[in-house]
């Protein structure tokens, strides 16, 4: 230390700046290593998208690794990006402060606890969604370069699959906002790093899920094909070069075209394949019938979802905000 | 420094710290309660009271990291509040605490808060989760002391403190007030450290506020008297406290006011009540509420 004397410093007020200091100094761990990873990676699938796109070739480094090996390894990491956010950037930001009681030390200088919380949702929310659409927009182009590689009715992404549609940038976005919300208020509610943790992996698995199986193929009326009933009968078109469909539901119908259950009876008692055809008949089964989502819709599901997850996203952010502001409790 | 910045009204000019009826309530019980007093500018003020008795929800309040439930209070200009459990970020080295603190305020003295580390030798590029837990209070009192607050308030800054560090920290923080003017609010239970370094004395007994005043004058209006076993003092007054040991006894009066000191002869002598004395009659007197 010297003993050369710094003048004292005065100034208006508490700038970006200095967040931005505070906010890297503190999380500069966690934010490096995601976003090294997560860059690292989105060149990578850059590089081996543009090398297979001027060659053509499958396979790499020598023929020991296959392209499409490598593209289904990168498409699972978007499954996985806005849980990581979640769990690690988002949960435990309020409650570790509380924790280790520096809460009293950040908020007792001159910064309130509102625009605290605000800097750490900005510096940290902003990077969180850029590096989860940054790096579902590299996987989807190593995708698109793989598809190409192959005839269309033999492409391996499809587009209402589930790697696929989820890695798209926009439903990243939601997804990553989403996580660091719920992260963030759950840290916010419970006080507890562990805790918080814990009820963010479960919740952001949990509403994932039920988004996926039982939200997403309804976002729109889906589309019915009808064709006779036929035993061993196949419909017009299956697998065909444009299959591309996402199906939601399929089934019998009689003449009247209500939706007719399975006769089991059928499959019991049948002797043989005009035994059943007939027993099919007589329990009123005149057409086949499949419910699907069109692929010409896949974008505007994607819009969807994003909303879907968005719009929480923004309700939980404010929620925390406020929660912040107003805890005069230490 | 979120504590409401009072304008100066020009009967409030020399006060720091001001508390009117002021309470705090957690769920059914009260923590604080009415609570008024004023602390003028310029004081080394000790917050004392027994475990329990609302010193850190009264600091906390007075700081600004709690709301009040009742009453009101304010505080003239920068308010630095230091915990009792001292905390600092225990990744961050010394040297970064200090750049939070030039960095998250609008007024820093990096000179006074380099100082304050220097004189306790505690390194400055060392992770605060490694430095011995006196060290880490060094950290965050460096920390309030660079943020040049008119009013620093410490809760239990002596606590972690070995007795040599315990009175050279009192000694720099005199000399940090002689320096800046600032006023000082200390909360502790070290009662006997506090002889020669607070001037000024708040009382606080299950949430409610004993005595307040200067100490000087608290402690003239006091006498303690030792004398031959007896069931009523040697004069007149309130008793804070009596003890009967052997055929000893002794009282501790406070002195009835406007009236000259008075004098006792024969078997009774009288000794100057230090503030020692007086703080441990009144803890005794109200150990078990107000009506005991």
């Amino acid at each position: 230390m010297t003993a050369v004397a710094v003048p004292v410093q005065r100034r208006d007020k508490v700038g970006w700046n200095d967040l931005v200091w505070l906010t890297w100094r503190q999380h500069r761990w966690m934010v490096g290593v995601v976003a090294a990873i997560l860059g690292v990676g989105a060149v990578l699938c850059l590089v081996l998208a543009a090398v297979v796109d001027a060659t053509g070739e499958t396979e790499v480094l020598g023929g020991q690794v296959g392209v499409y090996g490598l593209a289904q390894l990168a498409a699972l990491v978007p499954l996985g990006v806005g849980a990581v956010i979640a769990v690690f950037w988002a949960a435990p930001l309020v409650s570790r402060e509380y924790e280790q009681k520096t809460s009293v030390v950040v908020w007792s200088q001159d910064l309130t606890p509102a625009r605290w919380v605000l800097g750490k949702i900005v510096l940290l929310g902003v990077p969180a969604i850029g590096l989860a659409a940054g790096f579902g927009a590299a996987v989807r182009q190593l995708m698109a370069v793989v598809n190409e590689l192959r005839p269309l009715e033999y492409r391996p992404f499809r587009p209402f699959e589930q790697q696929v549609f989820e890695a798209a940038p926009l439903v990243q976005v939601g997804y990553a906002a989403f996580g660091f919300a719920l992260g963030l208020a759950l840290s916010t509610l419970t006080r507890r790093t562990v805790v918080a943790m814990g009820l963010t992996l479960g919740g952001f698995i949990v509403a994932r899920g039920i988004v996926m199986a039982a939200w997403r193929p309804y976002y729109q009326t889906p589309v019915r094909e009808v064709w006779p009933y036929e035993i061993n009968g196949s419909r017009p078109g299956f697998s065909g070069p444009d299959d591309l469909r996402m199906y939601v539901d399929s089934g019998y119908l009689d003449a009247a075209g209500n939706e007719v259950s399975f006769p089991t009876v059928c499959a019991r008692t049948a002797r043989n394949g005009d035994d059943f055809q007939q027993c099919m008949v007589d329990h009123g089964i005149v057409n086949n019938f499949s419910d699907y989502q069109p692929v010409d819709r896949v974008g505007a599901f994607q819009v969807t979802e994003f909303f879907v997850f968005a719009v929480p996203a923004v309700a939980l952010l404010v929620f925390a905000y406020y929660w912040v502001k107003r805890s005069h409790r230490i | 420094m979120t504590t409401v910045v009072e304008s100066a009204n020009a009967d409030t000019t020399a006060l720091a710290v001001r508390a009117e009826g002021l309470g705090k309530r957690y769920r059914t019980k009260w923590a604080l309660r009415e609570c008024t007093f004023e602390l003028p500018a310029g004081r080394v003020a000790a917050l004392v009271g027994a475990n329990g008795a609302g010193k850190t929800t009264l600091m906390s309040v007075l700081a600004g990291l709690l709301k009040p439930d009742e009453g009101s209070a304010g505080t003239s200009g920068r308010v630095a509040f230091v915990s009792q459990e001292k905390p600092v970020y225990k990744h961050f080295s010394a040297a970064d605490v200090l750049r939070l603190g030039a960095h998250l305020n609008t007024v820093w003295d990096q000179t006074r808060a380099e100082r304050w580390l220097e004189r306790f030798e505690i390194p400055l590029s060392k992770a605060c989760g490694k430095l011995s837990g006196g060290q880490q209070a060094q950290v965050a009192f460096a920390l309030a002391i660079g943020s040049r607050p008119t009013v620093l308030m410490l809760d239990e800054p002596l606590a972690n403190l070995d007795p040599l560090a315990r009175r050279e920290v009192t000694a720099e923080l005199l000399s940090e007030v002689e320096e800046t003017g600032m006023t000082v609010l200390l909360s502790t239970h070290v009662v006997a450290e506090l002889g020669g370094v607070a001037d000024y004395l708040l009382l606080l007994a299950h949430g409610r506020l004993l005595a307040g005043g200067d100490l000087d004058e608290l402690l003239a209006r006091h006498a303690l008297y030792a004398g031959p076993k007896s069931d009523v003092p040697p004069a007149l007054g309130t008793v804070v406290e009596a003890r009967h040991r052997g055929n000893q006894s002794t009282f501790l009066l406070e002195l009835p006011a406007d009236q000259p000191r008075p004098v006792v002869a024969g078997p009774w002598t009288e000794r100057p009540v230090t503030l020692e004395d007086y703080v441990l009659a009144q803890l005794a007197a109200t150990r078990k509420g107000f009506d005991a």
